[in-house]
């Protein structure tokens, strides 16, 4: 929900490595970041801290890097990609790579999606699939106040 | 002069024959061997307070201690309570707290129990380290520990077990990396 953003992030991994000077640090080994309900697994996980406090930036890459964060609603939103890019300005995901995320019973697949964790709503989905496959999207009467667009059938 | 005290004399003379040769043997002074004397500081200081500068005449360290106890042939110097400045000229200026200090010969430091390393510039991202133990080669400036340690920053915390920095480029590793907190952000 959305007091998972005035939390404390806590990152744990086996291994740790960092530069003071460009602010970067590399985690490594069963990385886990946890914010509130907000939970990212990887193997590898970079934080850009470069942009000031309560502006990293965290990517995750994993086969695959997997979110999972408890909505307003009390229902859960998962997603899986190769790389997982948590933008804490902005609260926003972005899945590269065989992303995949699933929330209120409906689920998207692509190649990359953009998800506001705050609005628990997709922004974009760029989905350049060659193999034709049909990404079918049932939108849910959404109880949230705020308004889901309606979202039409989207064309592969 | 009756019987009895010529025995009394003759008594008195053969104890004193007797012990008079241990007396007279000079004590020769113990030699102090070579290692008991190593263990004799050269020279010890209250309060004291030494500053390095280098060629351009800027400090390049500065302790100041409680105690402190040099020994030449062991090669070590012992601090009590040590407050040392490193690299003071550089970008990123230390400061050094501890119980306990002590500067080898081929210029390693180390400091044990309550060590606390500060950086002086304040926009540095490592802020403060603490823990029980770190060694500090004064050489390639670099800092290690296989203790417990914390290191703050502006908005995080991270515990680890052991670590080695980069004093001069400000990079570390942690090889047994426990966790690391970020503080929530600042403006909601």
């Amino acid at each position: 929900g959305k007091e998972d953003f005035t939390k404390t992030i806590k990152v744990a991994s086996n291994y740790q490595e960092g530069d003071g000077i460009n602010k970067q640090a590399i985690y490594r080994g069963n990385v886990q970041i946890s914010q509130g309900t907000l939970m990212v697994k990887a193997d590898e996980v970079q934080v850009d801290a470069s942009l000031g406090e309560g502006k990293e930036v965290f990517i995750a890459s994993g086969n695959p890097a997997e979110y999972s964060q408890q909505q307003e609603d009390g229902s859960t939103v998962k997603a899986k990609a190769n790389q997982i890019m948590y933008k804490r300005a902005t609260r926003s995901l972005s899945l590269d790579g065989d992303a995949l995320i699933e929330q209120n019973s409906s689920s998207v697949k692509g190649n990359s999606i953009l998800f506001n964790m705050e609005l628990e709503q997709i922004i974009a989905q760029g989905n350049n699939q060659e193999s034709g496959r049909v990404i079918t999207i049932f939108q849910p009467e959404s109880t949230s106040e705020s308004n889901a667009a309606k979202q039409q059938e989207s064309q592969p | 002069m009756n019987r009895t005290t010529i025995c009394i004399a003759l008594l008195f003379i053969l104890a004193l024959s007797l012990s008079l040769p241990g007396w007279l043997k000079k004590e020769q002074d113990l030699p102090v061997t070579q290692t008991e004397e190593a263990w004799i500081p050269n020279y010890q200081a209250k309060k004291m307070r030494s500053t390095l500068y280098d060629k351009t005449g800027n400090i390049n360290h500065q302790v100041f201690a409680e105690y402190m106890e040099n020994y030449d042939l062991l090669g070590f110097t012992l601090f009590k309570r040590p407050e040392y400045l490193l690299y003071s000229q550089t970008r990123h200026p230390w400061q050094v707290n501890a119980q306990e200090g002590t500067l080898y010969e081929d210029q390693r430091l180390q400091f044990e129990t309550d060590v606390e390393i500060k950086s002086l510039n304040d926009d540095g991202y490592m802020q403060i380290i603490r823990t029980q133990f770190v060694e500090i080669n004064l050489i390639d400036k670099t800092m290690t520990s296989d203790q417990a340690v914390e290191i703050v920053g502006p908005n995080y915390v991270i515990n680890s077990n052991g670590f080695t920095v980069s004093l001069e480029t400000q990079r570390y590793e942690l090889l047994d990396h426990v966790k690391t907190v970020y503080q929530p952000s600042p403006q909601n």
